[in-house]
């Protein structure tokens, strides 16, 4: 369930939300899980944030 | 798991759903009223200051969903039940004021993310409408990208900001998912925040 999309510091991020999951791509669509939170949104600018469910910003 | 630890930023004391940041570094943060299968009742914005301190500054805001930052003052935010893209200046002082309509979007567009590009249109994901299209302010639609399945939000990147990735899901039911990203070059690239 994806969401979130960001380009960030030259690559893909998007978040997973019923995995709760924090994801980055490589160019060759090579994911990696970075972060798992209950829920996720991220910053625009800087460092990535992400929302926790259901009332909670937490700074990556 | 190698992920960094998490620590708070702030807190809004509602369940939200998105945010943006701007340049002064302030959290833009959106709160439905309802589920989106519950009775629809109006939502709110939360701005979240840098000291980590927050006040609501917007309501009547009918499923609050993508935002973006426009230039250096303009917030625009979907209102996935209104079918329209829904503006405010910011003033200095983080006060949200001259609420506009920035585009009446129609029937069954229902916009969820969004970012914005060079050219100051925007580009939104529709979930019923499984497309992500590109507006003008006004409302006059430039061009669409269409999908198998719905299109929750869409951001532009790439090294030259010029690839529009989407991720598109069927709506899920209890716990599935059969998510994607599409990616799409386009001609005009990512501006805005973020």
């Amino acid at each position: 369930m994806g969401e979130s999309p960001k380009w960030h510091d030259g690559r893909f991020w998007m978040c997973d939300w019923l995995a709760g999951e924090v994801l980055v791509f490589d160019a060759d669509a090579k994911r990696q899980v970075v972060a798992r939170v209950d829920g996720c949104r991220f910053r625009s600018t800087g460092y990535p944030m992400a929302g926790s469910s259901p009332r909670r910003l937490v700074e990556l | 798991m190698t992920g960094p630890d998490l620590s708070p930023y702030g807190a809004t004391g509602q369940p939200f759903n998105e945010i943006v940041v701007d340049a002064r570094g302030r959290a833009w943060v959106d709160m439905p009223g309802s589920m989106p299968w519950e009775d629809p009742k109006p939502g709110t914005v939360t701005v979240v200051l840098p000291d980590g301190s927050s006040r609501q500054v917007a309501d009547d805001v009918w499923f609050p969903n993508g935002m973006v930052v426009l230039g250096e003052d303009t917030l625009v935010l979907a209102e996935s039940h209104r079918d329209r893209l829904t503006a405010w200046t910011i003033t200095e002082a983080g006060e949200l004021v001259d609420r506009r309509v920035w585009a009446d979007l129609g029937p069954g567009s229902a916009p969820d993310g969004l970012c914005a590009d060079a050219e100051g249109a925007i580009w939104y994901a529709s979930v019923p409408g499984q497309r992500c299209t590109r507006v003008a302010e006004g409302g006059k639609v430039l061009e669409t990208v269409t999908a198998d399945r719905g299109c929750f939000a869409c951001m532009l990147g790439g090294d030259d900001g010029r690839t529009l990735y989407v991720v598109a899901n069927h709506y899920p039911g209890a716990g599935t998912s059969d998510g994607v990203v599409l990616i799409q070059p386009v001609a005009v690239p990512r501006s805005g925040r973020p």
